[in-house]
């Protein structure tokens, strides 16, 4: 291990660091294998660390370049303003480090992405504006006609994973990037940022296929009515009376924009001899609907719910497990390339690819941002021109 | 003496400069430079191609170029005083952006390298490709306006030096 004489981090910025990470000092000095003292009185200056290694171990488990622990001051960093919703019931208040590090990640991304089309003279997104006092249905129904997607293509999908890919692409035509980061059972179901030039979904890739397609949609939401927003558990909020009005309307949003009425009434009508004033109660019959439509089964039962035709007692029905992914293998190993296509969505590579060819960022840059390899960039290039 | 620190954007740049039987000459003729001193770049330059290079295969060539000069050009160590004091500049620090989650950029470490040679008397050239700053980030090229430290592309270079073509 490599002694230095002296590692002149400065504390301020290592306390903004610690702070910012999400994680408490004994975690981090647990993630270091390093006694809480030592870490505090780096942070008092009364001691500094000693190899360049116990600076690298900082750097990571902070993620932070090992560069920002040198600025003489914490950098002024403008956060985009992110509401932190959640049930009335849940004992969570902020954002944990997962969901800090994702949203540090998604928000660089997004700048970056938003100054590209700006300066290649993109115009904005044109995502409509809605108030959340508006009619839910019929926000989605104008919605649903602006991505141009028809129920026939939805139903004709293979899978929840081809629907998935499916409403993934129709929202990346319409310019709006759908990301998709692996934050975990404790973290949110995903979270949305507002940008003219580059509007973004995160999901977390945690729950199955139908439960992320709900996500989406349901951050779509908070798009179109500008909230940015940290959703955890939202469906839940339904169940509790002093739940968040705004998430209530962003999953009636949700629900009828993946399950347009019209179009749900001939299913049940079809696919389970439904007639009008009927009460749809069996799990069974919500599964029909939920297999259709690949969507989530708390998704149909609140559609149902809001058309009338079903009542909470269905929700509640629905096990808990509902939304896990079904165990299994892990399936084949993805090279890097795969995996941030995966993560950050073909949208994105397209306008770094777009950056590069135009010479607004060097091959370096785009690098830096995409994480993959040189030999990857060169196939993203090629998929360009080919 | 003169000194050339070389970043990681050069490096990789020669790749799209010229067909595979010149880059070979060129790197060549540019560890003759690293073997005379004249031609530096700190660690984390190496750091970040090797995360350009996926585990599983062989280095590509400015990977493998610069594992093979590895000893000689990393001499001077890590410049964290300098980096410090680099830094300290309100406009320099913009050069690399805090918020970046992953793999660490070089461009600073280079910058400190170049900084603390040429306070040392030397006389210093940075080669970089990265000219056009972003509201995120600062180019190196700029960066280096502020310190007063020369910056040119490595095609440039390249002709000076009567290297390639």
């Amino acid at each position: 291990m490599k002694k230095l004489k002296h590692v002149p981090l400065t504390p301020s910025v290592l306390s903004w660091a610690i702070a910012e990470s999400g994680l408490t000092i004994d975690e981090i000095a647990t993630r270091m294998n390093l006694d809480v003292g030592t870490l505090a009185r780096w942070q008092r200056e009364e001691r500094q660390p000693t190899t360049l290694t116990e600076l690298k171990r900082l750097s990571q488990v902070l993620k932070r370049q090992l560069a920002t622990f040198f600025l003489p001051e914490p950098p002024t960093i403008i956060h985009p303003q992110v509401e932190f919703r959640r049930p009335p019931d849940s004992d969570r208040t902020r954002p944990n480090a997962k969901e800090l590090r994702y949203l540090r990640e998604a928000s660089r991304l997004q700048r970056a992405l938003s100054w590209i089309q700006r300066e290649l003279s993109v115009e904005q997104v044109d995502l409509p504006k809605i108030s959340n006092s508006a009619n839910p249905d019929r926000a989605a129904d104008q919605l649903r006609a602006s991505l141009k997607l028809s129920v026939d293509e939805q139903l004709s999908w293979g899978d929840p994973a081809k629907a998935l890919q499916g409403w993934r692409n129709a929202l990346e035509a319409y310019g709006i990037h759908v990301f998709l980061f692996p934050m975990g059972a404790d973290s949110c179901r995903g979270f949305s940022l507002w940008d003219d030039y580059a509007p973004a979904i995160a999901v977390n890739t945690h729950w199955k296929n139908e439960a992320r397609i709900f996500t989406i949609f349901h951050e779509l939401g908070h798009l179109v009515t500008r909230s940015n927003s940290f959703c955890v558990s939202p469906g839940r909020q339904f169940l509790i009376n002093d739940g968040d009005s705004h998430e209530r309307w962003c999953e009636k949003f949700a629900s009828a924009v993946l399950l347009p009425w019209l179009d749900v009434r001939r299913v049940l009508q079809q696919k389970l001899g439904w007639s009008d004033g009927a009460v749809i109660a069996e799990l069974n019959d919500l599964r029909v609907v939920a297999r259709l439509f690949k969507v989530s089964l708390q998704a149909a039962a609140l559609r149902l719910i809001e058309s009338g035709v079903a009542t909470w007692s269905l929700y509640q029905s629905i096990p808990e497990w509902a939304d896990n992914k079904p165990k299994g293998g892990r399936g084949k190993g993805r090279v890097r390339k795969e995996i941030r296509e995966s993560e950050y969505g073909q949208r994105t590579t397209k306008v770094f690819r777009n950056a590069l060819n135009e010479e607004l960022m060097t091959r370096r840059d785009v690098l830096s941002y995409l994480e993959v390899t040189d030999s990857d960039l060169y196939e993203i290039q090629k998929i360009s021109t080919g | 003496m003169e000194i050339w620190v070389i970043d990681t954007s050069s490096i990789i740049h020669i790749r799209e400069l010229m067909p595979i039987k010149e880059q070979i000459k060129v790197y060549a003729t540019l560890t003759q430079l690293v073997d005379s001193q004249k031609l530096v770049y700190p660690k984390q330059v190496l750091d970040e191609l090797k995360r350009y290079t996926p585990k599983s295969t062989k280095p590509d060539r400015p990977l493998e170029w610069a594992l093979f000069n590895e000893k000689k050009a990393t001499r001077s160590g890590p410049q964290l005083a300098t980096l410090k004091t680099i830094l300290a500049h309100t406009q320099v620090r913009r050069i690399f952006d805090p918020e970046k989650v992953g793999v660490g950029e070089a461009d600073p470490h280079v910058l400190a390298l170049a900084y603390h040679l040429s306070t040392s008397g030397e006389q210093v050239t940075v080669l970089s490709e990265e000219r056009k700053d972003r509201p995120d980030k600062l180019s190196m090229t700029t960066a280096c306006a502020h310190l007063r430290l020369i910056c040119m592309p490595i095609d440039a270079f390249l002709a000076v030096q009567s290297i390639w073509p």
